[in-house]
């Protein structure tokens, strides 16, 4: 099976004390039998989303098994709108958007101006939406877009919202993070299908193997298990292209 | 029992569905769970006790994990109602399947730096049996800190070990020694476990995984990542649980 974490960082974190660099992120990987990883910038996320998103480039040029994912900030708009561009010319395989960690919300039009640029990019958008609502104004403003969008930051709370999304939608995905319930993954399989689920961690930050060994551990069959770990995210960001080289 | 051969105890189980999306079960969830992940213990709270209602819920759990000897319970408290609380501490605790208290401050709405709560200590404390509270920020992290000296015969289980201010509860336990620690969350950020073993030692580190919330296979798995040494990882998983309990298996 062919294993790749839709959501990795490195950097470091001002209210975390461990080590959050690339190369604990690569013995993780190496350690946990991960293949290959979207990674992106902390700084990106907390500081400078252009001098971050170089430095992600530059970590996955030297490291074939990482791919670039920029991250844009709608409090810094209308200034990032060029970077959508800059970093899609770039070769970064989607753009990530962390409400949640920067502090606006999915309504906020910026954001919405945003999304437009990744999509008229064509890139894939993965978007944090942990909070009741977050996925159903996503919805608003994405549903039917001829690209792929991911939710990110679902935990059990709004779980059924996400899926209730999914099933309006079907350009929504999500990512396997802090999968946790009993039967979360048969349950998302039953509901959505095994095609629009992709594994992502957040290591370094948080464990790796917990969500991974929760779709490995789960009771759908192999060949949904190999698209949620792996399979899907390739399709859905391009990667085959790469492997190929 | 040599230290090889312990048990693998869970001691942060509930019993009972959740209001969220998911696959719930009574008992037979509780069972099928374990034994499919390998886990030979468990000490269960009643999820209906916590979320509703607490009388019916110790009493469901009660009738539930009878017969089965390789579960235990927790007698579910409330601040809030200290007289009712008290019945069912005198209630359940003459069972000996009940091995422990639980507290859960969020759904009690009750910081452990409230009157109230001391109250309640003070009553669970001539149980002699563990108290479970839940702990979720600073705050709680913080203000357990302060209660828990006031009680030193009562071992308090930081259930969650405050979540994210994981450190603060490994520092609260490095100066209160009735402090242990269960870090069961889906936040799983990395290297508690780890520090917290090499800050306090193995004897108070315990296992938990907030199952049937969680599959306990979420949990396992983050101890297996987690850097433990071999020879502390039997009192971790299970030994540290026997002895605290005083479970008889």
């Amino acid at each position: 099976m062919h294993i790749v974490d839709m959501g990795t960082v490195f950097g470091v974190r001002p209210s975390s004390d461990l080590d959050l660099g690339a190369e604990t992120l690569l013995q993780m990987m190496a350690r946990n039998q991960v293949d290959e990883a979207l990674v992106c910038s902390l700084k990106a996320v907390q500081h400078n989303f252009s001098a971050g998103n170089d430095e992600t480039v530059a970590l996955c040029l030297t490291h074939h098994n990482l791919y670039p994912v920029a991250v844009v900030d709608p409090r810094q708009a209308p200034d990032c709108l060029a970077e959508v561009e800059r970093c899609a010319a770039r070769g970064c395989v989607a753009f990530r958007f962390f409400c949640d960690y920067q502090g606006w919300a999915i309504a906020n039009q910026s954001f919405k101006c945003l999304l437009q640029a990744v999509a008229h990019a064509k890139k894939p958008a993965i978007v944090h939406a942990p909070a009741s609502g977050d996925a159903t104004a996503l919805l608003g403003i994405a549903g039917g877009w001829d690209i792929p969008v991911v939710l990110a930051g679902i935990t059990y709370p709004v779980l059924s919202e996400a899926l209730a999304i999914m099933a309006d939608a079907p350009n929504f995905g999500i990512e396997a993070h802090r999968v946790a319930l009993p039967g979360q993954v048969e349950l998302m399989v039953e509901e959505v299908g095994a095609e629009r689920i992709m594994f992502g961690s957040w290591a370094p930050l948080f464990s790796q193997r917990p969500s991974m060994d929760m779709v490995l551990g789960s009771e759908v069959s192999l060949e949904a298990k190999a698209l949620i770990l792996g399979d899907n995210a390739r399709r859905v960001f391009g990667l085959t292209k790469r492997m190929s080289q | 029992m040599t230290q090889k051969n312990l048990p693998t105890i869970d001691v942060h189980q509930h019993n009972g569905p959740w209001p969220f999306a998911g696959k719930w079960g009574g008992i037979e969830l509780n069972l099928r769970l374990m034994e499919r992940r390998g886990i030979d213990v468990a000490i269960l709270s009643s999820t209906e006790g916590i979320v509703d209602d607490m009388v019916a819920g110790n009493q469901h759990l009660a009738e539930g994990m009878a017969g089965h000897y390789n579960l235990f319970g927790y007698v579910v408290v409330n601040p809030r109602f200290p007289d009712l609380s008290d019945r069912e501490l005198q209630r359940h605790h003459a069972n000996p399947q009940f091995v422990g208290t639980k507290i859960h401050t969020g759904y009690s709405a009750t910081s452990p730096s409230e009157p109230r709560m001391a109250d309640l200590f003070a009553m669970i404390e001539p149980y002699h049996k563990p108290l479970l509270i839940h702990t979720w920020g600073a705050g709680d992290v913080h203000a357990l800190a302060a209660l828990a000296p006031h009680f030193p015969q009562l071992p308090v289980v930081v259930a969650h070990s405050g979540g994210q201010a994981w450190r603060e509860a490994i520092q609260a336990a490095r100066q209160v020694p009735n402090l242990y620690l269960d870090f069961c969350a889906s936040d799983l950020e990395r290297g508690r476990i780890e520090r917290a073993i090499a800050t306090l030692g193995p004897e108070r580190v315990l296992f938990g995984t907030d199952a049937t919330l969680f599959d306990p296979l979420y949990m396992l798995s983050c101890f297996r990542e987690a850097n433990i040494a071999d020879e502390r990882r039997p009192l971790v998983m299970g030994g540290n649980a026997l002895r605290l309990f005083r479970l008889e298996l």
